[in-house]
Parts: structure tokens; C-alpha cells; sequence
């Protein structure tokens, strides 16, 4: 692993990428933006992130399409996704999809940074991914 | 024969049979007759059109045209009045044709009786009266499928409006959500010193910030559940639990929210409660609205309690959530589970945003077969209690019949059906199976888990028949297993026990669903 864990995320509104770095770099992380959901797979397979925080509605490339897309390739097959959005509805597809945790907007700063760090956690203990 | 005055129009070029037709008539005994002779074809569809004919003689040979041609212009008209083809004598061949051009019947002139002619006028009457009946039951039938139709349509453009509603709550909620996001997290970027030191003051103001986007986002949940709720889409998962699991599971929320409200819950709960029958997160979303409510109302006023006691003469186990607030005004508590109630007078000042989450409480405690309630003084505080079945098969059952009784209109008939599947499979397959069911059952109807590889379910319907719902279970089945192309659910077997009417049948069905599932209390799953 890097001194610094790296954090992708995904996420059409530049001021949620925003607010989301500012308080990942406190916390010590590495952190990685795109705007859609192409730009997202790319800079995974660029930039390899020990977590990737996943919007799902995004243009060019839905969330849930490059979740899948990511966990296809070899190279990022087991790379964790948090899912962070809005659509409540999609807890349980995005879940089945292989992401690790799915949190709701409006966030608790909190839960992101525990989701972030046990999925890491998990990767390193070799937790089979269901 | 017919004492009601009888007008008859002969159609014959032949003065002489008319006028023979005519006296055989009249010798029919107690005929009433009004008797008219044409000799044409245009005067007798002159004659039609104008006087009130009531049957009409027509003479196959016609100077002009035949009476063949008259006929078919009669009922092309839609004239259905009953006509008698006369025929001459060698004629006969022109049975069938005149017959199928519409006449009620033939007779040969030099055979004529008066006794033929009644039980000729009598059997053509007769099949006219039928024709018409007949024309008139078309013509209902259409109007009935042309309203059917327009019910119908509005009824979809209901549904739609309904569809396009809730999917409205839906994508506002989504809008809502994205900017509460970026005014939750930099608040709380700024609050927590990121973005440089602030001081105490600053702090606390920013604090009060984010209590109240906290605030806004939970009414944006309650907003899409009293959407789900109505929809009929908030899926219930009734199983057999244990009390202590459902406020364990919350608890962490519950002790958060009192924090931030600066308010401190004790909880009651007895170590020796039964198991319950409910949908344990639903119970868990009602004691979290209730204590959030009562945080709100005992700011400074002392700790808000939660107790938790069995009722075993209701079979029931009573959930209260007290606190030393204002209290609420007795005119007031009648209305107080309804959406968008507002406390009046001297209490609306202390407590605002009491709205939905009370009438989702209420919702959710009906969902699980229990009574919401409230006691409330003025000045002293408020309790707020609600029940929740105890797992007592027969209890169970007595409750939710009258459930039933007195608030599904729609549902005449109990049936009993069992789900079997093989007994070897996995314990997640038969979780996954359970959840199955309960998904595509109503949210009405009730299922218990009896063996480990048998659940029995309470179906009602407005039918005697319930194979239509059997098979739409089999459909989703096969269209699940279309989705699960890795671990399909595996074959089930229902098996209809019994179907009983809700008005008479009801101690059979108890008595069946005894049978079924055992006397003694259901097991923890």
C-alpha cells in the first residue's frame, strides 16, 4: 500500500467532489476526482484507488454500470466501491452489484470515513466479497 | 288471441286475396282488427313509415318488384315488426329465401284458416317481441362495452396520475437531497475546524446548522415513505423477534438524536418480554419517530423514557415513550396521528414539525396488527404507546381477523395455503424464499414460518377462488429466477388447505390454521 491511501471519487457536482476531498485529504487520503461515469472506470484503471466513492446518476456512464465495469476488469476486480447517492431506491441493486457499503445523500461525515476505511480494512484481511 | 286492437297491413296487388285474407281474419275469435290493403311495394313502405302497423301480410308475387324486395328493405331499415309472407300455390321453393330475408313465417294462400293465421300471427309476434329483446340487449351490451371503455381509460389516466405522483415525491426528493448534501457537508467542514479554528459561538451556531438539515433530510425520508405507504409499495416483513433485538438494533440512532437534542432516553426494557410478531424494522422506524418527537418536546424538561411491558391479557406487548414537555391540549390529540396536524394555541409555539412522522407511526403500527394511542396533560408531558402482537398463533389470528373485519371492505374470503419447498436447502435459501413470499403476498395477508421448509399463508380476497394469486406468485417466481441466473429459487409447492367466507366460515378456518401451525408459540426464525 501507498503512505497515503488513494481515494477515487466519482461524482458529477463539483462542489459534493469538493466538499468530499476536503474532508478525506484531513483525514489523510490520497484523493482522485472524476465527473462521469467513463472518466471514473479510466482513473481507476490509471490510478488504481484502495476506494473508490461512486455517485450512480452521472452522465456519459451510469454509477452502476462502471461499478460493474470496474469489478469486470482484472486489475480492479477487487477494489472497494462505496456508493454514495441520493436514490435510496437503488440501495439493494447497487448492493447486489458488489458495492461494498451504499450511503445516502446527505452523508454523515462520519459514516463515509468509517465506510472507507473498513472497506480498505476488509481488502487487506482478504474479505471475500459476496 | 290479443284483446289489444290489432293493425294489420296486407301488401297484395290481388284485391280479391286481400279481401279473402281479411275475412279469415276476422273470424278469428276475439281479434280486435284494424285491417289496411296496399297493392305496392312503395305504398306499403309508405304505409310502414307512417301508420302504426303491427304486423304485416306480404304476398310473394308483387305487380312491382317482390316481396322478397319488401322484406329486405323492411329489415334493412331496421324495421323489426313481424311480417307474414303469403305464397301461391307451386310456390313452396321460396320457403328458405323468404325466411331467411326476414319474414316470421309462410303460408300457402289456398291454405289460409283462421286457425293457421292465429297460430301463424301468434308465433310471429312472439319472435319479433325476441328479436327486439334481442336488438335491445345488443345495444345495451354496446353501451356497456363503450362505458366499460371510458372507465377504463380514466381509470388508467388515474393510475398514470397516480404513477406520475409518486414519482414525483420520488425525483423532488433525489433534487432536495443533492443540495442538503453540499450545505450539510461544508457546514460541517467549517464546523468541525477544517477550514480553520472557529470559536465556541461560531461552533454552537453552525451546530444548530446542521441539527436542522439533519431535520430536513429526515422529512425528506418521511416524505417518500408516506408516498411508499400509499402506494401500497412499503413491502412488510412480519416475522417472529425478540424486542430486545429490534431497540438494539436502534439504539445507536436513538442515543445520537438524544445527544443532539441534549436529552438523555432511559429505557425500560424487562428481560423477560415474550417474542413478538411484527415487521422489526417498521416497529424500530415508529419508536425512532416517537422518542425523536418527544426529544423535541422535553428540551430542558427532563429525560425522555422508553418502556417496553407485556400485556398478556391482549396478547401484546405495549411500547410507551414518555416525556415532561409541554403536553398537548386534549382538543388536539384526536387528530394528532393525521398528516399535517398542527398543535394549536399555546403548545404550537413550543413544538413545531409534528406532521408526518406521527402518521407514519401510525401507518407502520397498523402494518404490524398493533394500536397507536396517546395520554397527554397539559403542562406535565406526554406518553405515547403502541402495540405489538405477541407470537401466539390463535391470538394472532383472532386479532388479525378482526383486522380484517374492519378494514379491508374488499376481502370476503380467508384462505389457507402452504409453501413447501425440499427440506435440504440452505437456511439463506429459505431466508431468500421467505423474503419471496412475503414480497408477493399483500401486505395485508399474512405469512408464518411453521417448519423450517414450510410457511403457511393467510390469503384473503374478494374471491372464493385464489388461483389467480397462486399463479401470479408462480409467474413472479419463474420471472425471479429469470434474474438470479447463479442460485435460482428453488421448485415450490403450494398447497390450498382451505378457503372459508369472512361472514360465517371463520371458526373452521381458526380451527384449520390451528391445525397447521401447532398450538404453541411460533419459534424465532
Amino acid at each position: 500500500m501507498r503512505d497515503m491511501p488513494r481515494v477515487l471519487i466519482v461524482d458529477d457536482d463539483p462542489e459534493i467532489v469538493q466538499a468530499v476531498t476536503v474532508r478525506l485529504r484531513a483525514a489523510g487520503y490520497d484523493v482522485i476526482a472524476a465527473a462521469d461515469g467513463e472518466q471514473g472506470l479510466e482513473r481507476a484503471l490509471e490510478t488504481r484507488p484502495d476506494v473508490i466513492v461512486m455517485d450512480l446518476l452521472l452522465p456519459t456512464m451510469d454509477g452502476l454500470t462502471a461499478l460493474a465495469r470496474i469489478h469486470a476488469h482484472s486489475a480492479t476486480k477487487s477494489t472497494p466501491v462505496v456508493v454514495l447517492s441520493a436514490c435510496s431506491s437503488a440501495r439493494s441493486h447497487a448492493l447486489e452489484l458488489g458495492a461494498r457499503y451504499f450511503l445516502d445523500k446527505p452523508y454523515n461525515a462520519k459514516t463515509l470515513l468509517s465506510a472507507i476505511e473498513s472497506s480498505m480494512a476488509e481488502e487487506v484481511a482478504g474479505v471475500e466479497r459476496v | 288471441m290479443t284483446a289489444e286492437p290489432m293493425t294489420i297491413l296486407a301488401v297484395d296487388d290481388d284485391q280479391g286475396d286481400a279481401e279473402l285474407l281479411r275475412r279469415n281474419l276476422e273470424q278469428i275469435p276475439g281479434i280486435d282488427l284494424d285491417f289496411m290493403h296496399v297493392p305496392t311495394v312503395v305504398e306499403a313502405e309508405a304505409a310502414l313509415s307512417r301508420v302504426g302497423v303491427d304486423l304485416a301480410f306480404v304476398d310473394y308475387q308483387l305487380g312491382t318488384g317482390t316481396g322478397l324486395d319488401l322484406l329486405r328493405s323492411i329489415r334493412a331499415s331496421g324495421d323489426l315488426r313481424p311480417v307474414i309472407c303469403l305464397t301461391g300455390q307451386g310456390d313452396e321453393h321460396v320457403a328458405t329465401d323468404v325466411l331467411r330475408a326476414g319474414a316470421d313465417d309462410y303460408l300457402i294462400k289456398s291454405e289460409v284458416t283462421p286457425e293457421k293465421l292465429r297460430r301463424s300471427i301468434e308465433t310471429s309476434t312472439a319472435q319479433s317481441k325476441q328479436r327486439r329483446l334481442e336488438e335491445q340487449n345488443k345495444y345495451l351490451l354496446e353501451e356497456l362495452k363503450v362505458k366499460n371503455e371510458a372507465l377504463e381509460k380514466s381509470s388508467r389516466h388515474l393510475a398514470e396520475m397516480y404513477e406520475t405522483a409518486h414519482r414525483f415525491v420520488d425525483d423532488v426528493s433525489h433534487e432536495f437531497r443533492t443540495p442538503l448534501t453540499v450545505i450539510k457537508e461544508f457546514t460541517s467542514i467549517v464546523h468541525d475546524g477544517l477550514a480553520g479554528e472557529l470559536k465556541a459561538e461560531q461552533h454552537e451556531y453552525l451546530g444548530i446548522v446542521l441539527n436542522r438539515v439533519d431535520d430536513l433530510s429526515a422529512l425528506i425520508d418521511d416524505m417518500l415513505d408516506i408516498s411508499k405507504l400509499e402506494a401500497g409499495l412499503f413491502g412488510v416483513r412480519r416475522k417472529v423477534c425478540r424486542v430486545a433485538d429490534i431497540i438494539e438494533h436502534i439504539h445507536t440512532t436513538l442515543e445520537r438524536k438524544a445527544a443532539s437534542r441534549k436529552t438523555t432516553l432511559d429505557i425500560d426494557l424487562p428481560d423477560d418480554l415474550p417474542a413478538v410478531f411484527c415487521d422489526p424494522e417498521k416497529v424500530g422506524r415508529v419508536i425512532i419517530n416517537l422518542t425523536v418527537n418527544a426529544y423535541k418536546f422535553s428540551e430542558d424538561r427532563g429525560d425522555v423514557r422508553l418502556s417496553v411491558r407485556h400485556d398478556p391479557a391482549a396478547a401484546q406487548v405495549v411500547f410507551a415513550v414518555t416525556d415532561h414537555g409541554a403536553g398537548i391540549h386534549p382538543d388536539s390529540v384526536g387528530n394528532l396521528f393525521e398528516r399535517f396536524t398542527q398543535i394549536g394555541k399555546v403548545e404550537r409555539t413550543a413544538v413545531k414539525g409534528f406532521g408526518l412522522g406521527l402518521n407514519i407511526a401510525k401507518e407502520l403500527v397498523h402494518l404490524n396488527l398493533g394500536d397507536i394511542s396517546v395520554e397527554s396533560k397539559v403542562g406535565q408531558g406526554s406518553t405515547f404507546s403502541f402495540t405489538v402482537p405477541t407470537a401466539e398463533p390463535p391470538r394472532l389470528i383472532a386479532r388479525y381477523l378482526q383486522r380484517v373485519r374492519a378494514f379491508r371492505e374488499d376481502a370476503a374470503f380467508v384462505s389457507l395455503v402452504t409453501a413447501r419447498v425440499a427440506p435440504t436447502l440452505q437456511s439463506e435459501t429459505h431466508d431468500d424464499i421467505e423474503q419471496f413470499i412475503q414480497q408477493h403476498i399483500r401486505r395485508g395477508d399474512l405469512v408464518f414460518r411453521t417448519h423450517p421448509n414450510v410457511w403457511l399463508l393467510v390469503l384473503t380476497s374478494n374471491r372464493r377462488d385464489i388461483d389467480a394469486s397462486l399463479r401470479r406468485i408462480h409467474e413472479a417466481w419463474a420471472e425471479e429466477n429469470l434474474n438470479r441466473p447463479v442460485a435460482p429459487l428453488p421448485a415450490v409447492e403450494f398447497d390450498t388447505r382451505g378457503t372459508w367466507a369472512l361472514t360465517d366460515g371463520t371458526k373452521e378456518f381458526i380451527e384449520q390454521f390451528q391445525m397447521e401451525c401447532g398450538p404453541k408459540e411460533l419459534s424465532l426464525a
